[in-house]
């Protein structure tokens, strides 16, 4: 009875438009999105799974990851020589989950530049942002035991428009002279002229994104980048939460699961069959 | 309730916005546009908040004539006289305001944007460097697609231009969508973690 309701899936796709519109006001689903619906429930659930096992078994293996080590090397230069670190969470909105994961890791950042007493200078590109970066800074010296170093005049914001926000951030970069620019969030254009003055300045320099069109400037420019879902998996690295280390071992379990798909996908079409990949087509 | 609020706000959002998505119901659907509407509200009123942030940071670094207060007297005063500007003449064409925006911020933008060149240039030649293996490899195929994509390229060989397009076209686009499959699972497990509630750090709270 199943296999036939599969069947009838594969052939019914996709519904008729004005059937799909007609259905629309009193359904309580849009069939159309099924396929998006089912995407998510295996990737959700193979997170899910792996969260949920994170609180059983506290020792998930994650592989190590060059970046985020180096984040102590490069606030241990900032201490010996005694100059700031300069923290950059991408030059987009809170709305944005590059940015999310970007304010995650200044949290940890924040918390040990709490602890060795070094300034820490955190310029961003718009306003909800920069309360967002002062609460985390905050908490973060809070939490160090260092609430009297927090000083919210350093995270400020400094303009929306991109390339004034650049000049600023270099600007900040050739006259404080920072020992460490870490460049952690969602960037664009804007990517390899920070990165590229950043690098004149001898700074040592750690930066993610996972715009695949900046990586490159990256990854020559800076001495560490993490690469598209590496930022991501930052805060779990850091904190080793069991809980968020289980969502970063499910991520891994859900590309297996993609990968599996394509190579489906690819011998189906190889085979002439296009059921599948029409069922996978976005509506 | 301080650190509870923020994390119930959170997740309510997201899931109705992510309902929304799903499920064709009225009830549904405003509530979701009126949490985009929101948002946009909050954000667009932010920036009221933001210019008061530049205004009282650089006033009070000038104030302890701090390292570069020129540069922050020139913010401020830049700052006060286009907002006056704006406030008495208007913002549309043929005001004041407008002119130094286009010779003024435009010709500026533009030229921020053309050091784009030389930081190129610097940082390929860093890249292209042979030190190794690897380096070498990438330096062929740089330039390979580099002279595959002017005329010089196809006078020296005629398969140039083609041997260009398909290393563009498959093994870099291959590498390419590799990094955005992993990287937009990443993000889905990331809206996962905020939607359930575990993820805290960006309300600088550890797990």
């Amino acid at each position: 009875m199943k296999a036939r309701g599969w069947v009838f899936l594969f052939v019914a796709w996709p519904a008729p438009a004005f059937a799909q519109e007609a259905a629309r006001t009193s359904a309580w689903f849009r069939p159309e999105r099924l396929n998006v619906l089912i995407a998510m429930a295996v990737i959700c659930g193979v997170v899910a799974f792996f969260l949920w096992r994170a609180q059983r078994d506290r020792h998930l293996f994650i592989r190590k990851i060059t970046g985020l080590t180096a984040l102590d090397e490069a606030i241990g230069r900032a201490t010996e020589m005694g100059r700031p670190v300069l923290f950059v969470p991408g030059v987009m909105d809170v709305d944005r989950v590059e940015t999310i994961a970007g304010m995650a890791i200044l949290g940890e950042v924040a918390r040990k530049t709490a602890q060795y007493a070094i300034p820490l200078e955190v310029p961003v590109r718009y306003p909800l942002a920069m309360t967002t970066a002062q609460e985390v800074v905050r908490s973060a010296y809070a939490s160090a035991g260092r609430p009297d170093l927090f000083s919210p005049e350093r995270i400020r914001f400094v303009t929306d428009n991109l390339f004034a926000f650049a000049a600023a951030v270099n600007g900040i970069m050739l006259r404080d002279r920072p020992a460490a620019n870490l460049f952690l969030g969602e960037f664009y254009a804007e990517s390899l002229i920070m990165a590229e003055t950043g690098n004149t300045t001898g700074a040592i320099q750690i930066a993610g994104t996972a715009q695949a069109a900046q990586l490159p400037f990256f990854i020559t420019a800076c001495d560490y980048t993490l690469i598209g879902e590496e930022l991501f998996a930052a805060s779990a690295y850091l904190t080793r939460a069991p809980v968020l280390m289980g969502s970063v071992k499910g991520q891994d379990y859900a590309k297996v699961a993609i990968a599996a798909a394509i190579v489906a996908g690819v011998i189906l079409e190889a085979l002439g069959i296009t059921a599948f990949r029409e069922f996978l087509t976005v509506r | 309730m301080k650190k509870e609020l923020p994390i119930i706000l959170c997740v309510v959002s997201g899931w109705i916005v992510l309902l929304d998505f799903f499920i064709p119901k009225p009830v549904i659907g405003t509530l979701s546009r009126a949490i985009v509407d929101w948002t946009l509200i909050l954000s667009a009123a932010s920036f009221v908040m933001g210019g008061m942030s530049v205004f009282a940071v650089n006033l009070a670094r000038v104030r302890r004539r701090d390292s570069g207060a020129r540069y922050r007297v020139v913010v401020l005063v830049c700052l006060a006289g286009m907002a006056g500007l704006g406030i008495l003449g208007g913002i549309g064409e043929g005001t004041a305001y407008n002119w130094i925006f286009q010779n003024v911020q435009v010709p500026m933008e533009s030229t921020m944007f053309s050091l784009l060149a030389f930081f190129i240039a610097s940082a390929a030649f860093r890249a292209f460097r042979m030190r190794n293996a690897q380096a070498t490899v990438l330096l062929l195929t740089a330039a390979v697609v580099m002279l595959g994509n002017v005329p010089l390229g196809g006078a020296i060989w005629s398969g140039l231009p083609s041997l260009s397009s398909w290393l563009l076209g498959h093994p870099s686009l291959a590498a390419q969508r590799g990094l955005i499959v992993g990287a937009a699972v990443g993000a889905t497990a990331t809206a996962l973690r905020l939607i359930v509630g575990v993820e805290r750090g960006y309300l600088g709270l550890r797990q």
